[in-house]
């Protein structure tokens, strides 16, 4: 047995190792560019690894990226994840646990919704927040966003149906109205999919792409993304070790964000298993 | 423990139980309810449900946002079935479908069974599989198209040191759609290795001590032990990527191609946007985008037909 399993073992963790730099070599690849000399990323043949470390490519990309877009960007993704993260977790628990009229054909509608591709919606709701005159305000960029609820609706829901009701009764039973129970009670034992829930929707929102470039024609109402996108087309007007630094920069809020809570977005990713 | 049973328990213990208790039964003031469900139903109904109705009812009229709306009946499916841009992005759209969903689901299982493992460091490598996960679909684009490269690139100068010479990825036509379908391989095949490590690690370890036991090598275990039992999460997965390459391919391919070589990216969101939001054809992109959904719709149900799920007690 040994002898064999012990360079089949070998060869399972050098698979292992291999495959994992593979995913990770555009990440390798983006941060040591990043660094180079204007000069140096574009060399040919291309260096593996910077002659020089450039540093000051920090400031350059930052001046590229402006910080309105960063300060957008920051407050694009609280106002979502807070707003939204209220509204479906209030929403879950009541479809889960509260009796009222039309709670059946509240959640059919949430969950057809799951379905239907946003570019259907798109269109309209440009419309609509083009004649609420929303075009290039905080408002017409977040307000259509927050209200796409269908998924956190029906993963919360999902959660407090598995919530045992004697926790609840035993609080109404002493005279604890709905708001109380929810505050006291429900809310302490929602911390997992609670942070789960934000993981995910931290990492849309700040990667949202689509509806900031419909819904705002200003510079001052760039997101990052919109900032970044620029740089896809052709590296003319920006050398590429300053794309990506920019990239980089861009992203590494989020990867920290990841490496930190790496379990939350596993469970928030792996929950939709549950679908 | 269906639903109907706690149904039915609960309302006859409302009408079986003496006055007193039925405070504490599960009837509730529509005063709490509105409060919790009240804002996300005006929110949701706003911004998703009128949008939606909408959007389908938009696709009957011919509409700029200048003149009034014309109701034009049909007329806009029919135009799209002699539009050959239309025709091309719905094809082009298949195209990016099985370059994207194939590769995606096969190698998010391989590489999951691959590292349902654990050795000293293993945690680093983990967190090198999922990483493509954070970066977003803009910034990968800007990334990915330094990677492309034909000059200084990687891949190309990967390619010269095995002798080959490398075609100019993106700017070819034959190229520019598998190069754009790697990309999003590449970022979606973190959350099927996720999805697919939570169904490996349900699987009885026993199970596998026992084949291995009778002799079966680690082939055998993943042909007859490890694949049968993860097939439902197969079907997640794949209805998941579809969804999500539905989904996200707009930003990858608008960033990268904008639709060209002559159109060889030219996906139906690509053309739904230019409709839209470049020549302002506000009616017939609807009628597009109702395609797109048809599509969307007709795939879910061929690969994830609606049905009771056993292990769950919640008939959702």
């Amino acid at each position: 047995m040994s002898a064999g399993h012990h360079w089949r073992r070998r060869f399972h963790v050098s698979t292992v190792v291999f495959f994992g730099l593979l995913m990770a070599a555009p990440f390798y690849w983006m941060v040591i560019n990043s660094f180079k000399s204007s000069r140096e990323v574009v060399a040919y043949p291309p260096t593996w690894w910077p002659t020089e470390w450039h540093f000051e490519n920090v400031f350059a990309a930052l001046t590229f990226l402006d910080s309105t877009a960063i300060v957008n960007s920051v407050i694009f993704t609280a106002v979502i994840t807070i707003t939204q993260l209220t509204l479906v977790v209030m929403t879950g628990f009541a479809l889960a646990k509260m009796q009222f009229f039309g709670r059946g054909a509240l959640l059919g509608l949430f969950i057809m919704t799951l379905f239907v591709p946003g570019q259907v919606a798109t269109i309209p709701t440009f419309i609509l927040v083009r004649n609420l005159n929303w075009i290039d305000t905080f408002m017409g960029l977040c307000v259509p966003i927050i209200a796409q609820t269908s998924f956190g609706v029906f993963i919360f829901r999902q959660f407090y149906i598995s919530m045992p009701n004697e926790i609840l009764d035993a609080a109404k039973i002493d005279g604890a109205n709905w708001g109380q129970i929810f505050v006291r009670i429900v809310l302490p034992l929602s911390g997992p999919p609670i942070a789960a829930y934000t993981a995910v929707t931290v990492l849309t929102a700040w990667n949202m792409y689509a509806w900031p470039l419909i819904s705002t024609t200003e510079r001052d109402m760039r997101v990052l993304p919109l900032a970044l996108a620029g740089l896809g087309q052709s590296f003319s007007q920006t050398p590429p070790n300053i794309a990506m630094m920019a990239v980089l920069l861009s992203t590494l809020p989020i990867i920290i964000f990841f490496i930190l809570c790496q379990r939350y977005f596993i469970n928030g990713l792996g929950g939709s298993l549950k679908e | 423990m269906s639903k109907t049973d706690t149904a039915d328990e609960a309302g006859m213990s409302a009408m079986a139980r003496p006055a007193p208790r039925r405070r504490t039964s599960r009837t509730d003031s529509p005063f709490w309810a509105a409060l919790f469900v009240g804002p996300n139903v005006v929110l949701f109904t706003a911004f998703m449900v009128i949008p939606i109705v909408w959007g389908l009812a938009l696709s009957l009229f011919d509409w700029n946002l200048i003149y009034e709306p014309r109701f034009v009946g049909l007329d806009n499916y029919v135009a799209l079935l002699n539009d050959a841009r239309a025709v091309n992005s719905v094809w082009k759209t298949a195209y990016l479908l099985v370059l994207g969903v194939v590769p995606t689901v096969f190698l998010s299982f391989i590489l999951a069974a691959l590292i349902n493992t654990n050795f000293p460091g293993y945690s680093v490598f983990r967190t090198m599989y999922l990483l493509p996960i954070v970066i977003s679909l803009v910034a990968s684009a800007v990334l990915w198209r330094f990677m492309y490269d034909p000059r200084v690139g990687p891949i190309a100068q990967l390619l010269s040191f095995f002798g080959v010479s490398g075609p100019n990825w993106l700017q070819d036509t034959t190229w520019a759609m598998p190069a754009l379908s790697l990309v999003i391989v590449w970022l979606r095949l973190p959350l099927g290795i996720i999805l697919y490590l939570a169904a490996l690690q349900q699987i009885n370890p026993q199970l596998l001590e026992a084949a291995e036991i009778d002799g079966a090598g680690p082939w055998q275990k993943l042909r007859h032990i490890i694949w049968p039992n993860v097939m439902p999460v197969t079907l997640l997965i794949l209805v998941l990527t579809l969804r999500g390459i539905i989904f996200d391919s707009f930003d990858i391919a608008f960033v990268m191609t904008k639709g060209g070589p002559l159109n060889s990216t030219d996906i139906l969101a690509v053309y739904i946007y230019d409709l839209a939001f470049a020549q302002l054809r506000l009616g017939y992109a609807s009628a597009l985008s109702t395609v797109l959904f048809v599509i969307v719709t007709i795939l879910a149900l061929i690969f994830n037909p609606p049905r009771r799920r056993p292990t769950n007690g919640d008939p959702l």
